[in-house]
């Protein structure tokens, strides 16, 4: 495996959808290719970064309107 | 509010009976708001498209087959609403994902040797500041990579269901998630480098 392979396929191997030699090829790398091990590490680290962003709240006024909204088209 | 059971809530509001509508409202307005803020970057059109949005599901809810799941038809719709408004308005600038893909030599090694800035991000002041540099690099992102990334790794929905939700393949999906992550990945570095962290 070379490094631009694994880097092609880090999000495979996070979501678990790789057969366990592909698997198991991509750990030995990593133990092998500090740049590789530094480059998963700062992915994934990104990743959870980036999970912990939180969307906007929707404000309750806004909620309350569409909702009296949608009840006059109910009514109607 | 929890939405509890797709299809029992599709015959409620096909009956027309209140409490579905509430739990239509209650259950998936926050999120059409989180993900349109996020697109559309003002709060106002977000209140558009949430209102336009589930007018639509409530009105054309007897068409809905059931051949996807009930949040990705409505999120669908969302998306429909947001890029239509988004091409309505003023031109956006994005930035060139591609000038941010990492580098390798003809060999596939690294160009350069990377750094190791993980750990760095686990002290507190500095985890703030990422996100918030996180933050203003999603804003650079064009709607196509922006819309996977937020509804993936911020709203927290599974590949599959963006998939269906976006009309995509699965491949795809990965495709671009990976891509949105590797900008975002090379912004932090860039500002490792710069010599923040």
């Amino acid at each position: 495996m070379r490094c631009e392979d694994l880097v092609s396929v880090i999000t495979d191997y996070l979501e678990g959808g790789m057969s366990s030699e592909f698997r198991a090829e991509f750990e030995r790398h990593m133990g092998d290719c500090p740049s590789c091990l530094a480059f998963f590490e700062t992915y994934k680290k990104t990743k959870e970064l980036t999970s912990e962003i939180a969307c906007e709240d929707i404000p309750d006024a806004v909620q309350e309107r569409v909702r009296n909204l949608l009840k006059k088209k109910l009514a109607s | 509010m929890e939405i509890r059971d797709d299809a029992e809530l599709v015959k409620r509001l096909k009956a027309k009976e209140p409490s579905a509508m509430d739990e239509l409202v209650y259950g998936y307005s926050g999120k059409i708001y989180g993900l349109a803020v996020k697109l559309l970057k003002n709060q106002p059109d977000a209140e558009d498209i949430v209102q336009d949005t589930l007018l639509k599901v409530f009105e054309k809810i007897d068409t809905f087959r059931g051949e996807s799941a009930l949040s990705s038809w409505i999120y669908r719709i969302a998306l429909n609403f947001s890029y239509m408004k988004i091409r309505k308005g003023s031109k956006n600038e994005y930035a060139s994902i591609d000038d941010h893909m990492p580098k390798f030599e003809k060999s596939g090694m690294h160009l350069s040797p990377v750094c190791n800035w993980a750990e760095k991000a686990d002290d507190k002041l500095l985890r703030k500041e990422m996100k918030s540099h996180i933050m203003e690099n999603i804003e650079k992102l064009s709607e196509k990579y922006k819309t996977v990334l937020v509804m993936r790794d911020i709203q927290g929905l599974s590949t599959s269901e963006v998939a269906e939700a976006t009309g995509m393949t699965i491949p795809a999906v990965k495709s671009r998630l990976h891509r949105a992550r590797l900008f975002l990945r090379d912004g932090l570095s860039d500002y490792y480098n710069g010599g923040v962290l």
